[in-house]
């Protein structure tokens, strides 16, 4: 019999064992979603603490960030794992992905949305205060509308490396895409062709529309921006 | 639709380019002419497969075997350490030309690779903390066991249980995460072939009795190598029939092989 890496028989026996391969794309966007919310809701709070003018919420966002910018997600996760376990606190795999996940992804976030503030001039909020604006108004009408799309391409990049470092959970047997990939390829027929090629085809399924969507959005976002602008010159 | 089509064909490109690749076969003779032998070995079992850290000198009955076939064929014998999980790739992509690295023979996996007669014959046992409050196989039911990628210890606990017991596993890349998770209490059992389970042993650990499933280890090679895998198979065959080999297992302190 043809022992190919990619042999036809490989790709019949994977096709057999599709159920594992779902409930394991399952997991991956299951942990997905709710790490990434989470990571959105840390990295705006954080992102605001760091741009914004108090000096201990500034602190504390740099202390977040730097921590967890500066250390593998890989130790972070393999401390929620083993660590925790000592001190007596018990999580789920799927609990430690999303927390490991979204806090880690958020630190990023943070500085997508600090980037994003204070890429605009402060000359314009200062305009805005002059004439009248509160400091809230000028976030809303002025600055924000703009950070939103010079943060958008980061903010995504953010989003997909995400869901691909979900592939960490694999470390602590997870139960995620990654982790099932290895385990069907290493076991039975030893059949690791078929099984990672079609680990990567479902990464590829769920990033690339995301980076699509976000790409068709900040393209939206700009011709808005721009017929808006011109509207307000000819005025 | 133009952009989806490429990246199917791109798809299909990759597809094919893997398929095709180093495909040629290895002969002894290519080795000879080489003047290396290439063996995936194990770094971690004391007695089988084992790089002592503080010296760089391997050690171990399949250290000694592997230096033997180099010696049979005349040439050198180059060690590289593999895992579960790479030996696979090395082999078929011709990074190592042999493996000595624990690795059962079952019929499953004689479709992909080739398997010489059994060197050791290993069984398969379960390893808990001494506290656990686990005596028995019988105590497994309900609980979490930690296995490697790649072993067929998971199948064979399963099998000699048999019906009626409910075993969760859980697969990790190398046996020294399971014996960390073992000791933080993530996994309640460790089990693998005994000659792994005596390297991770120490005083807050027990072996159960019990073993079982037989675990035949045979080099393995390219099936596509049919006449270096004959040549090796030979060796093997003459040094199980005159006791080289049987000499060289007492002499690095292994059990006899498990029967029954």
């Amino acid at each position: 019999m043809n022992s190919g890496v990619f042999a036809l028989w490989r790709w019949e026996a994977l096709w057999n064992a599709r159920a594992e391969f779902i409930e394991a794309f399952f997991v991956t966007v299951k942990v997905s979603v709710f790490a990434l919310v989470l990571a959105l809701f840390l990295g705006v709070v954080f992102g605001l603490f760091s741009s914004g003018s108090n000096k201990f919420l500034k602190g504390l966002a740099r202390v977040y960030v730097e921590f967890f910018q500066n250390t593998p997600l890989v130790l972070q996760v393999l401390f929620m794992y083993y660590g925790l376990l000592y001190a007596g606190i018990d999580l789920s795999k799927e609990q430690i992905g999303i927390i490991g996940l979204g806090v880690y992804t958020g630190a990023y976030i943070s500085e997508v949305v600090r980037t994003g503030i204070t890429s605009i001039p402060f000359g314009q909020t200062e305009a805005a205060l002059s004439q009248g604006f509160t400091h809230l108004q000028a976030m809303r009408y002025i600055i924000l509308p703009q950070s939103v799309k010079i943060a958008l391409p980061p903010l995504v990049n953010q989003m997909v490396a995400l869901i691909k470092n979900t592939s960490v959970l694999a470390m602590i047997a997870g139960g995620d895409l990654m982790y099932r990939s290895n385990a069907w390829a290493s076991n039975g027929t030893l059949s690791y062709g078929p099984a990672y090629l079609t680990c990567g085809i479902l990464f590829f399924a769920i990033c690339f529309p995301l980076t699509y969507f976000a790409k068709r959005y900040e393209q939206k976002l700009k011709t808005r921006a721009g017929s808006s602008g011109k509207e307000a010159a000819e005025k | 639709m133009k952009k989806f089509i490429s990246l199917i064909l791109v798809f299909v490109m990759l597809f094919a380019f893997s398929a095709c690749g180093g495909n040629s076969e290895v002969t002894v003779e290519d080795i000879q002419s080489r003047g290396v032998l290439k063996v995936g070995v194990k770094d971690s079992l004391v007695g089988m497969g084992y790089l002592d850290p503080a010296t760089g000198e391997y050690s171990g009955l399949e250290i000694d075997i592997a230096r033997k076939i180099a010696e049979e064929m005349g040439v050198e014998v180059q060690f590289l350490v593999v895992t579960p999980t790479t030996r696979l790739q090395m082999i078929d992509s011709g990074d190592i030309d042999i493996s000595l690295s624990n690795f059962t023979i079952t019929e499953e996996r004689k479709m992909s690779y080739h398997f010489s007669a059994p060197y050791y014959t290993d069984a398969v046992g379960v390893m808990v903390l001494k506290d656990s409050g686990i005596s028995s196989l019988e105590d497994l039911d309900g609980k979490t066991v930690g296995v490697t990628m790649s072993s067929t210890s998971a199948q064979s606990l399963k099998d000699y249980l048999g019906e009626g017991y409910e075993l969760s596993f859980d697969e990790f890349d190398d046996h020294a995460a399971i014996k960390l998770a073992l000791s933080a209490g993530a996994v309640d059992a460790h089990c693998v072939d005994t000659v792994v389970l005596s390297t991770y042993m120490d005083d807050t650990t027990v072996i159960l009795e019990d073993r079982f499933a037989a675990q035949p280890f045979g080099v393995v090679s390219k099936l596509s190598n049919t006449q270096l895998n004959s040549y090796v198979d030979g060796l093997i065959e003459e040094w199980l029939s005159d006791g080289t080999i049987d000499a060289l297992r007492e002499a690095n302190g292994l059990l006899p092989s498990f029967e029954g």
